[in-house]
């Protein structure tokens, strides 16, 4: 899954357009992921701006379908939700997995602040630098985590 | 909509109960090369026995316990399988040399830690910036890289966070 977008809830909100609709029940979807993911709602604010506005310029990248959201917000609150020690693993492992393929400096930092807004950059990081000793590779990801995985180039 | 009920989550949060059970969430991950979705994130043929010191992170336990970790998690919906890069892990080396070192390797964020006190000198800052724009001026960095580059902070007394500062900065 290519990221549509520089953060998680940009990447919601292309699939939520998917159709160029943007119905009530996505937008209470939309409602859970800005909880999931402890947006403010000026920060939301300020991503649905951004969006609008690539929306407005004809620029708006946008999903399959509308059906990826409900997955993509199932992906993003599990592993929001389960204990961060495993999802800190993960995210480690992930940034690993990311030098043994070589870290390039665009794919690294967007997805370095993808991590961050998923509350992972820290481990992440370690995991890229390793700090701490080289962590075990992934040989697969959450579909959470899919999009900062195409970003690093770790999908064939 | 299959978006669980926020409401739940608090009572998930305490441990009493399976968050994913509640959330619904499937325990067979959608990609049909993986079997077993939480196997899935693990790699069979490795892992150290490092015990972490300051944060539990996963790869530091066993390979049975990284099995219960990952069971724990449920298979967080559907897994995407990553590009394989053979049978050789590059960082094959630094992981064997864990093991030996692993009170090393335990220090090193400690000791990161230590300096960090210590206001690092900016031509410390300068001469780290300028190290990591030469290892990866040709555009990717490689563990052998990464490794000169712990050293490298180490030596000069720079921080972790300070190094990723460093990088922001640089990047940005």
């Amino acid at each position: 899954m290519q990221a549509l977008g520089p953060d998680p809830f940009f990447h919601a909100l292309a699939l939520a357009w998917s159709d160029n609709i943007l119905t009530a029940t996505e937008f209470a979807q939309l409602d859970a992921l800005q909880t999931a993911l402890g947006l403010s709602d000026i920060e939301r604010a300020r991503i649905e701006s951004k969006y609008e506005d690539a929306l407005v310029a004809g620029t708006a990248p946008k999903g399959e379908s509308a059906e990826s959201l409900v997955k993509w917000i199932d992906a993003v609150r599990a592993l929001k939700n389960v204990h961060p020690d495993i999802s800190s693993g993960l995210a480690r492992r992930l940034g690993a997995t990311a030098l043994r393929a070589g870290l390039h400096p665009c794919g690294y930092i967007v997805a370095y602040d993808w991590m961050t807004h998923l509350g992972l950059d820290r481990p992440f990081a370690e995991g890229a630098w390793m700090v701490g000793g080289a962590a075990p590779a992934l040989k697969a990801v959450p579909l959470a985590l899919a999009p900062v995985a195409h970003t690093l180039n770790l999908f064939e | 909509m299959t978006v669980p009920d926020p409401d739940n989550e608090s009572e998930s949060s305490d441990g009493e109960v399976d968050p994913f059970e509640e959330l619904g969430v499937q325990a067979n991950p959608s990609n049909a090369s993986v079997s077993d979705g939480l196997a899935a994130f693990m790699d069979d043929d490795e892992d150290d026995d490092t015990e972490s010191t300051t944060e539990p992170i996963i790869e530091s336990e066993q390979e049975d316990d990284d099995d219960d970790l990952f069971a724990t998690l449920g298979v967080s919906g559907p897994a995407v399988a990553l590009t394989s890069s053979g049978e050789d892990d590059i960082l094959a080396a630094f992981m064997e040399d864990e093991e030996g070192e692993q009170e090393e390797e335990r220090e090193s964020p400690q000791s990161e830690e230590a300096t960090s006190e210590t206001p690092v000198q900016p031509e410390a800052k300068e001469a780290y910036r300028m190290v990591l724009e030469t290892v990866w001026v040709d555009g990717v960095l490689d563990p052998g890289e990464v490794n000169l580059l712990a050293r490298k902070r180490q030596d000069l007394g720079i921080s972790f966070e300070e190094h990723l500062a460093i990088v922001r900065d640089m990047l940005g």
